[in-house]
């Protein structure tokens, strides 16, 4: 028998796979959609989206001034499933087709279930009307070459005779384009094109109608809002790095650096990383899923910067180091932009197998991923360690079950204490009374009694003292007046440094908005004038100021007395447990302080003054800017 | 020189104030529980009645109430230990003085001396009250205990429901 040979064929359903199962959504589908009018050189797309309403049937309308087709196109295009040019079929002067699989206009069916194409060629008379019922395709028995669409000569509405391009006329939606929708497409578009260069002679408009009114906006691309910025140009045969951190004017990094891979046909690259420090939320990334995304000549080419695509082998790197590698593949966005005429090598070859296959393309990589590396390093030497971390949150955990503690025991403790103090002090003034009354009057027993109410004031003001510092939440911030807390502490205080001879001057501003502890603040406050008060009272000196002011979202807080100052030898530990120089002291307070301030992220210190004196110093972070 | 009584749950701190007191020439019953405070209420008559805030079957304040309805003129003088010190005591009576309506509110420690000035102003104080002011205040007693009482009540039926 001689051989034969049966074509293959295919059933009308395959439609079906390629036109909904290709295309994940709605947004896609579009944006397939707009790419071919790009491929058909377009200058402007502009998109029109009428939302289903009780009124009017909802509708997608997308035109572009693209060349359009002629019938022979329709019928050698068009109709032809799966094919598309590739980049070498397309004459030097053209664009680069970014559509590959030839399947873009199938995309319609996942919108609606009629399709209208109107199309004309420049200076055609007349134009051509095609229509398109997606149900046809459904009868599985059909094959797929039976399916026929109507065509017939018509007008395009718009078009005059020098124009040229196609409209088409999706109807019957299948979705419904709610507000959440079309936001979504509008990102969905703009991730078509680099934010920060955008393509040349390409245009995007969305228009969205609702009853009367509509609202047309064209589609700005916008980078994300990342904390990291980092500028890679390759200039001759050097590679420029230059890294900024959001909020900070001075940059980070400045390096001009040899490169391990050919640059000599990656001449005026240019390629943005933009990294944040913890996954970004939807907004800060404007919608962009993470990935270093490819441009050519500002118009977006896949697969570069889809999740699956980890071309610069950041995913792999993180899984090889099982979590160590600084750079995260969910924070990192790139914006890599390269040109037809400046790189030609390049050019020709971003298929999308092509791309990761030519020496150029290779070295495209390696310079990328040295550039990250380089990245990587800057944030591993930023970066705090993670047992740093860990220290100081458990030392905060520590300090908050510590204060919860003191905190109920001197409630009790300010209770049962003062109660046999209260008999101690009545006493001692019965027995003096009594004394008189019975007719002894002795200097030596007045001085005893005064001596008993003295150390009587002193239990009291530690019961106090230990009661206020477990008072509060070592955790809460609160919105305040800096200046007035400040104020408050200082005028108590004044009313004590008065009586003892001794002047307290303030230097606040007159309202200093915060975001702090105010129970740390105070602590502070009061120990440092505490510590002041004594000193300068046992040593003769005149003074103590308060000072307030605010530096880079620091709040500061001095306090500088003329007293005899900190002597040399317990400088360095001032700030320990149990250090002190006064006797009676119990040398907790400024080690408290530290503890308190630290935990809120703030620090504390001291300096001497000159002749004579002693400055101590707090500052706590504002707000939200606090770790 | 006037009738006093004194009440802490405290021998100790009762004894030493009631001394002071007596020392300073008044005299002086003493009562080492709420309950047998009432009790005294109910058969004598007394100019001031100094209470501890924090006894053991009801504060100071609540017994306070009570003895009005007895002696609706008394005077009044609280003292706790619980009362922090940076608050001075007569920005704390300004503060309390609605809420609790005690006529003076002391630190414990306090000196014998402070006692018995505080009680000679309050006896000097050339201020009668009248009944109806009286009357008034009794009423928003009353009213505050049923809120508090209110608020107690709804504070149990949500823990229960959590």
């Amino acid at each position: 028998m001689a051989t034969k040979k049966i074509p293959f064929e295919a059933s009308a359903n395959l439609q079906r796979l390629i036109g909904r199962e290709l295309i994940p959504n709605d947004e896609m589908a579009i944006v397939e959609l707009v790419k071919n009018a790009y491929d058909s050189h377009a200058r402007h797309v502009r998109i029109r989206i009428q939302p289903e309403t009780e009124r009017e049937p909802g509708s997608i309308r997308i035109s572009d001034d693209g060349s359009g087709m002629s019938e022979q196109d329709i019928k050698n295009l068009f109709m032809f499933a799966g094919y598309s040019q590739r980049p070498d079929e397309v004459s030097g002067a053209a664009r680069v087709p970014t559509g590959e699989k030839g399947i873009g206009r199938f995309a319609a069916d996942k919108l609606g279930q009629e399709l209208q194409v109107f199309t004309k060629k420049k200076r055609a008379k007349d134009g051509l009307r095609l229509t398109i019922n997606w149900k046809d395709f459904e009868n599985r028995k059909k094959r797929f070459n039976e399916v026929e669409a109507a065509y017939t000569p018509s007008a395009v509405p718009g078009l005059g005779f020098a124009d040229s391009g196609t409209v088409l006329l999706i109807t019957n939606l299948r979705a419904r384009w709610d507000a959440r929708k079309i936001a979504s497409l509008r990102t969905d578009l703009a991730d078509l094109m680099n934010p920060l260069a955008r393509p040349k002679d390409f245009e995007i408009t969305l228009e969205i109608a609702s009853g009367e009114r509509s609202d047309s906006q064209v589609i700005e691309p916008q980078p994300p809002a990342a904390d990291w910025i980092v500028d890679v140009t390759v200039a001759a045969d050097r590679i420029h790095r230059v890294v900024r951190r959001e909020g900070e004017k001075a940059i980070v990094e400045e390096k001009k650096e040899d490169s391990p891979a050919d640059l000599s046909y990656l001449r005026g690259l240019r390629a943005r990383f933009q990294y944040f420090d913890k996954r970004p939320s939807k907004a800060a990334a404007k919608g962009l899923t993470a990935g270093v995304r490819v441009y050519r000549d500002g118009f977006r080419i896949e697969p570069f910067g889809s999740r699956t695509a980890d071309w610069l082998h950041i995913a792999e790197t993180r899984a090889k180091r099982a979590g160590h590698a600084h750079i995260v593949p969910t924070r990192l966005f790139g914006f890599v932009e390269i040109s037809r005429t400046s790189h030609p090598e390049l050019a020709d070859t971003t298929s999308r197998q092509a791309l990761l296959d030519t020496p150029t393309a290779r070295s495209l990589v390696t310079v990328l991923r040295s550039q990250l590396d380089a990245l990587g390093d800057l944030l591993r030497s930023r970066a705090e360690p993670r047992w740093r971390e860990n220290r100081r949150r458990q030392a905060i955990e520590v300090e908050q079950a510590r204060l919860h503690i003191l905190g109920v025991m001197s409630l009790g403790l300010a209770h049962e204490l003062r109660q046999p103090l209260q008999t101690i002090r009545s006493e001692a003034h019965n027995i003096q009374t009594r004394l008189v009354q019975l007719g002894t009057k002795d200097a030596e027993i007045d001085a005893a009694q005064a001596a008993i109410d003295r150390s009587v004031e002193r239990i009291d003001k530690n019961i106090s003292l230990v009661s206020d510092i477990s008072k509060g939440s070592v955790t809460d911030r609160a919105k305040c007046d800096l200046a007035e807390v400040v104020q408050k502490e200082v005028s108590w205080f004044a009313l004590r440094a008065s009586a003892a001879g001794i002047k307290l001057e303030s230097n606040l501003p007159k309202v200093q908005a915060a975001v702090v502890n105010q129970f740390a603040v105070n602590n502070v406050l009061i120990n440092y004038l505490q510590n002041a008060l004594e000193s300068v009272e046992s040593s003769g000196g005149t003074k103590i100021t308060v000072t307030l002011s605010k530096r880079r979202q620091q709040h500061r807080i001095e306090v500088t007395d003329d007293g005899a100052g900190v002597p040399e030898d317990i400088q360095s530990q001032l700030f320990n447990r149990f250090a002190t120089k006064k006797t009676g002291g119990m040398g907790v307070g400024l080690y408290y302080c530290k503890t308190v301030v630290e935990s809120h992220g703030g620090k504390v210190g001291f300096e001497p003054v000159v002749p004579t004196g002693a400055r101590f110093w707090a500052e706590f972070p504002d707000g939200d800017k606090a770790r | 020189m006037a009738n006093i009584l004194v009440v802490d749950d405290e021998a100790d701190v009762l004894e030493a104030l009631a001394r002071a007191l007596r020392l300073a020439g008044h005299a002086v019953s003493s009562a080492a529980s709420p309950a047998q405070a009432i009790q005294l209420c109910v058969d004598n008559s007394f100019d001031v009645v100094v209470l501890d805030y924090i006894m053991p079957s009801m504060t100071g304040i609540a017994l306070l109430n009570k003895i009005r309805t007895y002696h609706p003129t008394i005077r009044s003088i609280i003292v706790s230990g619980k009362i922090d010190i940076q608050q001075s005591e007569e920005a704390l009576s300004a503060e309390l003085k609605d809420r609790i309506e005690a006529d003076a509110y002391l630190h414990k420690p306090l000196e014998n001396p402070r006692l018995v000035e505080t009680i000679k102003s309050l006896l000097n104080k050339d201020e009668t009250r009248s009944w109806e002011q009286i009357a008034e205040r009794n009423i928003n007693a009353k009213k505050r205990e049923v809120d508090v009482r209110d608020a107690e009540r709804a504070m149990r039926q949500k823990r229960k429901k959590q």
